[in-house]
């Protein structure tokens, strides 16, 4: 069957959902027409169509955009189908645009977001969500928000740590960063989001951090391999090699530690010999 | 008595890496002690204890045996000879491989090297994941690192250099080996794995390697982990929720076996761009199933290393290493777009930024920083066609110094 034929048959609102469903999955994305392509658009965007005819359609633009020739031209329509999507009434296909959409960093999408996030109504996405999708285009202006959620103690896990990710793009966060790194009641997740965005936005403060971290008796021991790696593959060989009273503890540690912080003692260790 | 042993005709380390393909040695008598004519036979093998292991033979072509013995003259004259990785047995570490040289049972000589091979990523030991990992973690470097100049290779701005035409194949594959020689100048021992994506890969998506996934999509690793630090576009971490059961699907693509049986010809063979190629792309949701951001995901180069891989069967299979042979390429009516021709030279390594090909600056300033350009193999400007005789099998020049653990030569 003809892309054109098949797609004929999946746009038919009087066919069976399953059988417009086979006959876009029989369709041969590589060889779309600009036609079909506006066809599978009209059909992801079709609010009255079964969901599983509308996921098929956008499983095959998405398809498309890795291997069709006519795909580059269209996808100015392509955007504008997404924006469309956004609003949708299902939270499956508005989540699905706003994905697309940060990935090509249309500004509808940022403005969209950030709209959510400021919502006290319900939304289609979640706060995590909508925070792990602004990290694709950070503006200065979901900072603010982001530090708000980030800072509010009634803030699921989730949603905190999705805003502190967002903020390790913010280079007014890294003393925060540094202030819930150094705090041993935070959970050993939300150290390690805090450490790599450390590492990030003030790379000095981290390895200042790391090298304590590892002497620290008292440390947490996921905190603790986190800082070892990060001296093995990031820090400055020599001026590791010449802390005698780190080389000494890395030691103790490669014989008899929790495996993970023994591996990484071990890397640490090996780093450092090719300099001394 | 001593000899040298030289690995591709060099006294340099780097030079000590051998695939599947014949490798040309030579040896010679640097000290003749103990000779009694003027030329001694000396008897080369691979030693006991070796993990990889290589064949020998005074030609390039013609069997291959597990010892070879080659009269060497005393007067220090060279003598060429042959080595080749014995298919199966791929080194796992550095120099794990050791060529010995004996005269009448004595010991004269030895050199250690590597059989270094592309591996399946959910067979790898985890010293060798480790290894991989920490060399990706090293190269991205908290968003530092030159891992900037891959990620912007590979962006929307150049997508039609890259997809959607005949040189799709070509251009991904330079791009591997691009990636993998900068790799390699952190850790010579390293390979880019492939993810086998018809397959269940249960290996790979652990913590602990390519990471597992938290209900919201953002990738976990394990504490200590070269990924921790991830960052591109100045964004930490890794988007990527699968759309399949990681630990017992393989994702939604279609088999080895039907992907190698798309046809005898590139024409139809090039189908795979789409599937398995994007349909692996988009068996997930997250950075990996947009062309714009795919790179960002460090599993993209394991994906495309098994559609290289792919490419690499489908040419063995069919005999089809030469270019220029009808069946090998795909040439549309009227030519193939700018990149996409045999002799085209590839954006960005060719260094041309301007219309009709992408007009962002090459990566790195010029190319300069690319070791991948230095490979004699290769030279400053790789087309098309420099990416499909990569063993060499036409001509021993054309060599590009890679192979798949499941690949015979």
């Amino acid at each position: 069957m003809t892309n054109k034929a098949a797609l004929a048959i999946a746009g038919n609102a009087e066919r069976k959902a399953a059988d417009r469903v086979k006959a876009i999955e029989s369709t041969e994305a590589v060889s779309y027409e600009i036609a079909d392509l506006d066809s599978l658009a009209a059909l992801v965007v079709d609010t009255k169509a079964a969901a599983s005819v509308r996921r098929a359609a956008l499983h095959q633009l998405l398809l498309a955009q890795f291997a069709n020739p006519m795909f580059s031209k269209w996808r100015r329509k392509f955007i504008s189908a997404l924006v469309k999507l956004m609003d949708d009434p299902t939270p499956e296909f508005a989540e699905a645009a706003l994905g697309q959409l940060v990935k090509l960093k249309v500004p509808a999408a940022q403005t969209k977001l950030l709209s959510i996030l400021r919502s006290s109504d319900k939304t289609p996405i979640s706060a995590a969500k909508a925070l792990q999708l602004l990290r694709y285009d950070v503006h200065t202006d979901a900072y603010p928000i982001a530090r708000e959620l980030a800072d509010d103690p009634a803030i699921d896990d989730r949603t905190r740590q999705a805003a502190l990710r967002l903020l390790a793009a913010d280079p007014e966060a890294a003393d925060l960063f540094e202030k819930l790194l150094k705090s041993k009641e935070e959970a050993p997740e939300v150290r390690r989001v805090c450490a790599a965005a450390l590492n990030n936005l003030k790379p000095k403060a981290y390895q200042k951090f790391a090298q304590a971290s590892v002497l620290d008796e008292h440390e947490n021991n996921a905190v603790r391999a986190q800082s070892l790696m990060a001296l093995a593959t990031l820090g400055d060989s020599e001026l590791l090699a010449s802390n005698e009273q780190l080389t000494d503890k890395v030691k103790e540690l490669r014989a008899g530690a929790p495996p993970a912080v023994k591996k990484a003692a071990r890397l640490y260790l090996e780093k450092i010999s090719d300099v001394v | 008595m001593q000899v040298e042993i030289q690995i591709n005709n060099s006294p340099l380390a780097s030079a000590r890496f051998v695939t599947w393909s014949p490798a040309p040695c030579r040896v010679r008598m640097t000290d003749a002690s103990g000779a009694t004519a003027p030329t001694t036979m000396i008897d080369l093998t691979c030693a006991a204890g070796s993990t990889g292991k290589v064949r020998f033979s005074n030609a390039s072509s013609g069997p291959f045996a597990n010892g070879l013995t080659l009269p060497v003259p005393t007067s220090g004259a060279s003598v060429a000879f042959f080595v080749a990785g014995k298919f199966g047995s791929p080194s796992t570490a550095l120099d794990d491989v050791t060529v010995e040289a004996k005269s009448a049972g004595t010991s004269v000589g030895s050199v250690n090297l590597t059989v270094r091979i592309r591996k399946d990523a959910n067979t790898l030991t985890p010293a060798e994941r480790d290894r991989f990992l920490g060399a990706m973690g090293t190269i991205n470097n908290r968003g530092a690192g030159r891992f900037v100049d891959f990620r912007d290779m590979h962006d929307g701005r150049a997508d039609r250099e890259m997809h959607a035409g005949p040189g799709f194949l070509a251009w991904h594959r330079a791009y591997l080996l691009d990636l993998e020689r900068a790799l390699q100048v952190i850790d010579a021992s390293v390979t880019i794995p492939y993810w086998r994506f018809d397959k269940p890969a249960p290996n790979v998506f652990t913590a602990d390697f390519m990471g597992d996934t938290d209900p919201l999509g953002t990738v976990r690793f394990s504490a200590g982990h070269a990924f921790e630090f991830w960052t591109t576009d100045g964004m930490m971490g890794i988007d990527r929720n699968p759309r399949f059961n990681t630990a017992v699907q393989g994702a939604g693509v279609i088999s080895e076996a039907a992907t190698l049986a798309l046809g005898a010809t590139f024409a139809t063979f090039r189908q795979m761009e789409l599937d398995p190629h994007g349909s692996a792309h988009v068996s997930f949701n997250g950075f990996i199933d947009n062309p714009a951001t795919a790179p960002k995901d460090p599993l993209f180069f394991l994906l495309h290393a098994n559609v290289d891989r792919l490419w690499a069967k489908w040419q063995r299979k069919n005999s089809l290493f030469e270019s220029t042979k009808a069946a090998a390429f795909y040439v549309a009516p009227g030519g193939n777009r700018i990149g996409h021709n045999l002799g085209d030279t590839m954006w960005p390594w060719n260094g041309v930024t301007t219309p009709p090909r992408p007009t962002t600056p090459p990566p790195g300033g010029g190319m300069a920083v690319s070791p991948f350009l230095n490979d004699p193999w290769i030279g400053p400007a790789p087309a098309v066609e420099n990416m499909f005789d990569y063993r060499g099998t036409v001509a021993a020049r054309n060599q590009l110094g890679f192979d798949y653990d499941d690949v015979q030569a």
